[in-house]
């Protein structure tokens, strides 16, 4: 019996591995990257301190919104209405004046992602001026 | 006269793979460079809200990065109130003794208590800084 190749004339072809290798590489760091990478963000705001915020009477007056600590919830107070979530604080800011902008009260002992909440709605809510005044 | 190629010269055949290689070792350079500021920051649970998209060409000159037990960070080395107040005074000396015109990142955890963030505020604002932004990310903003 004969088991020879029929074409044994036939060259293999010639595949570049290295540049094959290199490209492939390449590619796979681009998405390892590309999808890993979290873009991000910015939430501007104006810096006032609090003894700033009093005797300027001939300025329009500004909307006050206090981010506090009650009973270990950080939550937003806007004279005596109380909010917990930013959705609610952002739909009250909506119905304000806004030509006066919006102070962001910051009480010490809340964690820092309460008062970008805060800065997040006034913003949502169209204020272009928003200030930042740390209250302790 | 002789216009025809000279016989057995052979053109010369259009090589992919490098070139493929070529063009994304571009792309992947000028996408790390346009966004490289960020790239290096320190990865923290910053708060996840939408914000705005940070200016890639003209990045923060300052950016401090807050940590929940108050520790701060500027370019990877530690730093107190009293070095960052000198590193504002550098920056407005680079800018003409424009103090408006230094541009403050604060990128704090979402856990660490305000009171770190206020006592930064309260020292920028002393120095005459009149606005700052706090770094945030988007929840739905992942790539």
């Amino acid at each position: 019996m004969r088991f020879s190749r029929r074409h044994t004339h036939r060259e293999p072809p010639d595949l570049p591995m290295t540049s094959l290798i290199d490209v492939v590489f390449l590619l796979l760091v681009f998405f390892i990257i590309t999808v890993s990478f979290l873009r991000e963000q910015q939430l501007r705001s104006a810096l006032q301190t609090q003894h700033q915020t009093s005797g300027r009477a001939a300025d329009l007056r500004p909307q006050v919104v206090s981010v506090e600590n009650r009973n270990g919830e950080p939550v937003f107070v806007i004279g005596q209405r109380v909010f917990r979530d930013r959705a609610a604080l952002t739909d009250l800011l909506r119905a304000l004046p806004k030509e006066g902008g919006v102070f962001i009260k910051v009480a010490g002992d809340v964690p820092v992602a309460a008062p970008a909440a805060a800065l997040q709605a006034s913003r949502d809510a169209g204020f272009i001026k928003v200030t930042y005044v740390p209250a302790g | 006269m002789r216009f025809t190629t000279p016989k057995g010269r052979r053109v010369a055949p259009f090589a992919m793979t490098p070139m493929v290689d070529v063009v994304l070792q571009l792309l992947i350079f000028f996408m790390f460079t346009s966004q490289f500021s960020q790239i290096t920051r320190t990865p923290m649970d910053l708060p996840e809200q939408p914000g705005e998209a940070q200016d890639a060409e003209h990045p923060a000159a300052i950016v401090i990065d807050l940590q929940p037990d108050g520790f701060m960070r500027v370019s990877g080395e530690p730093v107190d109130l009293d070095r960052l107040s000198r590193m504002v005074e550098v920056e407005t000396a680079r800018r003409g003794g424009d103090v408006g015109l230094v541009d403050v990142m604060i990128r704090a955890d979402r856990a660490t208590p305000a009171t770190y963030l206020n006592r930064i505020a309260g020292r920028l604002r002393a120095q005459g800084v009149t606005a700052w932004k706090l770094a945030s990310t988007d929840p739905g903003g992942q790539r």
